[in-house]
């Protein structure tokens, strides 16, 4: 029987990328998920700064 | 330290399965595949088993880390039933001459791989978090229950698939090397499900954590 | 008779009025049979022997097409008409309410595919005569498990969207043990042999609808939870 290396590299290749590209979104995913509470507390304290008179609903 | 040990446990595989092995008897080295399938597939049914305790507790007692561990649990079980399929598939093709056969073991994972689509479209598809909870843990149950009903409809139906050669109680016709090499692998495989399951239930409770 | 009968009674008796007034699921259902198949026999219909060979499957086909309309508007009642809050709200176990629809919808699909059945026979002549008490028991047992993780996912996808893609997609793979074993024990009575000769698919069967129903039974309280 033909020895089919060809097959076997395929295989083992399409495992590396699969598994590598799961790998590589797991990481994308961990990254976008750490930046967003900064992005979500980035605006508030602006517009408290910057605000000339005081604003009644700001402050219950 | 969890991530450290898979490299290894992978790196040991690869070169269990590509070098150390020797070239099967029957087959020649096609059978290398093994290496990757049935890992991958032992990997997918670990998986779902684990989406199935998960999802019970889950609606048992409503906390939240276990539906976090079944969503996790299930993206990766796809993820594995997929290359289980995959490999299979490119096995077959010097072995049986086709890419594709409607056999009892492939037909299986290609419902199992169906299923648990399912299951993240569903998650993907219901906007209030709690709800897609429920409805998830409740599919999670039931494809798994389903599991055993497809395995033996599928098998009465067809029967052209190599019986298993792991497990079996009469001693395996299988070189001890060749069985080393494939729990290597199995386990080296376990260890990378492990970890994509800590780490994609970590983000979970992250996004969870985000939006509260 | 207990609470839990009642209820479920009670929400069988409200689908079936509704229904008898309106007929509108049942004519359009019925048409829709009509049509498969016409469908069926244009589709394969050219070869005799060939078609005659894969009647079962295509029987089944049918019920599934059906089923699947008739089964995934069964929550849309209530949906549609704000009704949703009175199911959620009623006291108890909601789970009366379950076994209620369900077996609403094995009433519809059992009229549907009686009237699929008799237009097999009449339009692909088949004889019906001596497999019909097997093949009756085979569409029983297929219906049970069919009907029962529908109306559970049914409720599901009820406020889903894309809930008429959502519905068959989650519906179909589980649904193939039932399929498969009801297509096969289909065939053997068409064949004329006993029920005997096709125990193994008729157990998978009864225990695939025990499953599937103790399962619904048991969750649908969790689906329909505010």
């Amino acid at each position: 029987m033909p020895d089919n290396w060809g097959f076997v590299l395929a295989a083992y290749a399409i495992g590396a990328l699969v598994l590598g590209g799961y790998w590589r979104r797991l990481r994308r995913r961990e990254r976008q998920a750490r930046q967003r509470p900064a992005i979500r507390r980035a605006p508030a304290r602006p517009a408290l700064s910057t605000h000339p008179r005081p604003d009644p609903g700001a402050r219950p | 330290m969890l991530g450290w040990l898979t490299v290894t446990g992978l790196a040991a595989g690869l070169i269990m399965g590509l070098g150390v092995a020797p070239r099967e008897v029957t087959q020649g080295n096609v059978q290398r595949i093994m290496y990757v399938h049935v890992p991958a597939a032992w990997v997918a049914y670990l998986a779902f088993g684990v989406v199935l305790v998960a999802s019970i507790v889950y609606l048992a007692t409503r906390a939240r880390a276990a539906d976090r561990l079944a969503h996790a649990s299930a993206e990766a079980g796809v993820v594995f039933t997929g290359l289980a399929i995959v490999a299979g598939s490119i096995w077959g093709k010097p072995t049986w001459g086709t890419w594709w056969t409607w056999d009892a073991r492939l037909t299986t994972t290609a419902i199992l791989f169906v299923i648990y689509l399912g299951y993240l479209l569903l998650r993907g598809m219901v906007d209030d978090p709690d709800r897609a909870a429920r409805y998830a843990a409740v599919v999670g149950i039931i494809g798994a229950l389903d599991i055993p009903l497809v395995h033996f409809s599928v098998l009465w139906w067809r029967t052209l698939h190599q019986p298993p050669s792991v497990g079996r109680p009469q001693a395996s016709a299988m070189d001890p090397i060749i069985l080393t090499t494939l729990l290597v692998n199995v386990a080296a495989f376990t260890l990378l499900y492990l970890y994509f399951v800590v780490r994609g239930a970590r983000i979970l409770r992250r996004q969870e954590e985000a939006v509260a | 008779m207990t609470h839990f009968a009642r209820r479920a009674l009670a929400v069988l008796w409200k689908d079936l009025a509704i229904e008898r007034r309106s007929k509108e699921t049942l004519n359009a259902l019925a048409f829709f049979s009509l049509l498969l198949l016409f469908i069926f026999q244009f589709s394969l219909g050219g070869d005799r022997e060939r078609l005659a060979a894969a009647l079962p499957g295509v029987l089944w086909l049918g019920f599934l097409l059906s089923g699947l309309l008739a089964l995934g508007r069964s929550f849309l009642v209530e949906r549609d008409n704000d009704c949703w809050e009175g199911l959620l709200l009623a006291p108890g176990d909601k789970s009366a309410i379950f076994l209620g629809k369900l077996a609403g919808n094995l009433a519809l699909m059992f009229t549907v595919e009686t009237l699929l059945l008799i237009l097999f026979a009449v339009f692909f002549n088949v004889e019906l005569g001596p497999a019909l008490g097997p093949l009756v028991v085979v569409i029983v047992l297929g219906t049970i498990g069919f009907a029962a993780l529908g109306t559970l996912f049914a409720a599901m996808t009820a406020h889903v969207r894309a809930r008429e893609l959502l519905f068959p997609v989650l519906l179909l793979p589980v649904q193939v043990p039932v399929l498969l074993a009801t297509v096969r024990a289909t065939e053997a009575a068409l064949a004329g042999e006993p029920l005997a000769a096709v125990a193994n698919w008729i157990t998978l069967l009864v225990v695939a609808d025990v499953i599937y129903v103790v399962a619904g039974v048991l969750t649908f309280d969790a689906i329909l939870e505010t």
